[in-house]
């Protein structure tokens, strides 16, 4: 485990190991109202990885998706996403090329019901990647829902499904067991593995640590808009400070 | 999402179909007020695209009305154009504007602005049709012969006449709104209007969807005014005004948004319903202003809308509850958080 350039512990300098780096942040810093909301944070995610972003409230975990993704602009540094860079991305074209996410906010347009949100996610083009995000989120049984009628459990299931029958090359997942019970999260979390194993790039921010330990294959510690490590669980466990300060529910 | 368009669509043509058996049958010193229920309800169901399909609240509608309505005047009476050619070419013109104004006005704008620029451009047009009276009639208007000749169907006045083609603008526009809806883009504009950022998060652009929005309702206005002019005889700038552009929005508020059935009962209430009783304009201006505070408070998706609520509530079923019970939750607002 070494020090940073900008102070961060990092657990494997190394990283990204192997294959290129589906996406690379650099040196990103975000300014949002005159807080510096992000500061000069550098990592990268390979691809077939399941990341997972973890630190406390206002850390910048969300803003950091929202720069990835052309909803916020970086202040100053790059993202590179297949190796291009994103500059000034606009969210919608950024969404078409791959790089899909979902919101802390539950799953799904109101007024439109399962279905409808799934036709929309596949622009009524894969009927049959529809049936089988269906079937495998077992969303086949509200289909004609309205979805503010459903469930906070199969709302998510919804915002995710809407990710997955767009065949993302990376799913950028924020807070995907927010307000969930311990059954449901276990729902989502099997979901998310089996989504993984299939061959999909994973990040997701998380504030439930057990279930996100157990689920990365290597995890980013960001606070106050700073990085403050990254490893693998095993790595950052291993360092008295960092567990208790971010590895502790 | 079939079975659906073809249900409405067949409703369309129902409607269609008893305003064309109304057009043969009403009195003669009812023809007016029929020919004001078509030219205000196909206007209204048009508008409908923006406010209930997309909560966009344009101050300046009759604006494209009128200009609709100028335009076909102007190609026939100073350009020597037949009054279908002017019609035809008043209504591209009114798209092209609709372009102009719409693309910046939806692009870099939305709620309270959008309803500025749209209510400028209105006031625009009046300025100009009242600062250059040689060409555009200033603020007295321009009369209009109405160019069909004397020859017609049925022995038709041509009041009457004019009723055949408002039906057939009004069912235009009603399977226009009826197509869109019921297609992908329609699915897309309500996804818009859920939550904006969340339709760019699907690789959407919603200005493109309110654009295309705009750009199609004030078209289908233009329309309007094509045949509108016309069978008045008249035009002058009070058609373009803010006034009328409020009225069409409290006929739509009123009857409720979204739904086809709204906007008519709301245009029936508000436009026709006074004239039938002779009430005086005035109490006309009060009792729209009356209606909207009380729908505002009480019943904010209109007449039909609250109808259309409790019927739904009663017949929908309830979704399947999760294995593990419902979960209680408040969802957080939409958009990006931080």
């Amino acid at each position: 485990m070494t020090q940073a350039r900008n102070g961060a512990v990092v657990a494997n300098p190394a990283v990204p190991l192997g294959p290129e780096p589906l996406l690379d942040v650099d040196d990103v810093s975000c300014v949002l109202g005159g807080v510096r909301a992000l500061s000069e944070v550098t990592m990268h995610i390979a691809p077939g990885e399941l990341v997972g972003i973890i630190g406390p409230n206002g850390a910048g975990k969300t803003t950091l998706f929202n720069v990835v993704t052309g909803f916020v602009p970086a202040t100053s540094g790059e993202v590179r996403w297949g190796g291009a860079p994103l500059r000034g991305g606009r969210a919608h074209r950024v969404a078409r090329s791959g790089l899909v996410r979902t919101f802390q906010n539950v799953g799904g347009f109101t007024g439109l019901t399962v279905a409808e949100n799934l036709e929309l996610a596949t622009r009524g083009r894969d009927g049959a990647a529809v049936r089988r995000v269906e079937d495998l989120l077992h969303l086949a049984d509200v289909r004609d829902t309205l979805v503010e009628d459903c469930s906070l459990a199969t709302r998510k299931l919804v915002g995710i499904a809407m990710a997955l029958v767009r065949t993302p090359r990376l799913l950028l997942l924020d807070e995907p067991l927010a307000g969930l019970d311990d059954t449901d999260r276990d729902r989502v979390t099997s979901l998310i593995e089996q989504v993984h194993d299939s061959g999909v790039t994973v990040c997701m921010v998380e504030h439930d640590i057990g279930r996100t330990l157990r689920l990365a294959d290597r995890i980013v510690v960001l606070d106050a808009g700073r990085l403050v490590a990254t490893g693998t669980p095993a790595d950052l466990a291993r360092d008295d400070v960092l567990a208790r300060n971010y590895l502790s529910s | 999402m079939s079975g659906r368009r073809l249900r409405h669509g067949a409703g369309v043509l129902v409607v269609g179909a008893v305003l064309l058996v109304l057009a043969f049958v009403v009195p003669e010193n009812r023809v007016l007020l029929l020919n004001a229920f078509l030219a205000y309800g196909a206007l209204v169901v048009g508008l409908d695209l923006l406010v209930g399909d997309l909560r966009m609240m344009p101050a300046g509608h009759a604006a494209f009305f009128g200009a609709g309505g100028y335009a076909t005047v102007l190609l026939y009476q100073k350009a020597g154009l037949p009054l279908p050619v002017a019609g035809a070419i008043a209504v591209l013109i009114v798209a092209v504007l609709a372009t102009l104004i719409g693309l910046p006005a939806v692009g870099r704008s939305s709620g309270f602005s959008f309803a500025i620029i749209t209510f400028a451009f209105g006031e625009l047009l009046i300025q100009l049709i009242a600062n250059v009276p040689g060409f555009f009639g200033g603020s007295s208007g321009l009369t209009i012969d109405w160019g069909v000749g004397s020859d017609m169907p049925f022995d038709f006045s041509v009041y009457r006449y004019f009723t055949l083609w408002l039906v057939a603008v009004l069912v235009v526009v009603m399977l226009v709104v009826v197509l869109v809806r019921n297609s992908h883009l329609g699915l897309r504009m309500k996804a818009v209007r859920a939550d904006e950022n969340g339709t760019r998060g699907l690789g959407f652009n919603p200005t493109t969807y309110k654009a295309v929005a705009f750009v199609l309702a004030s078209t289908l206005a233009g329309l309007v005014g094509v045949f509108w002019a016309p069978m008045n005889g008249f035009i002058s700038p009070d058609t373009l005004g803010v006034n009328q552009s409020i009225l069409l929005l409290g006929m739509l508020i009123i009857g409720g948004v979204g739904r086809i059935t709204g906007a008519l009962v709301g245009v029936a209430l508000l436009a026709s319903l006074p004239a039938i009783v002779e009430m005086d304009p005035v109490l006309r201006t009060v009792l729209v202003g009356a209606l909207l505070a009380v729908v505002a408070l009480l019943q904010p998706a209109g007449i039909v809308g609250g109808l259309a609520t409790l019927w739904d509530r009663a017949r929908r079923p309830k979704a399947p509850p999760p294995a593990d019970g419902p979960v209680d939750a408040t969802p957080e607002p939409a958009g990006v958080g931080r």
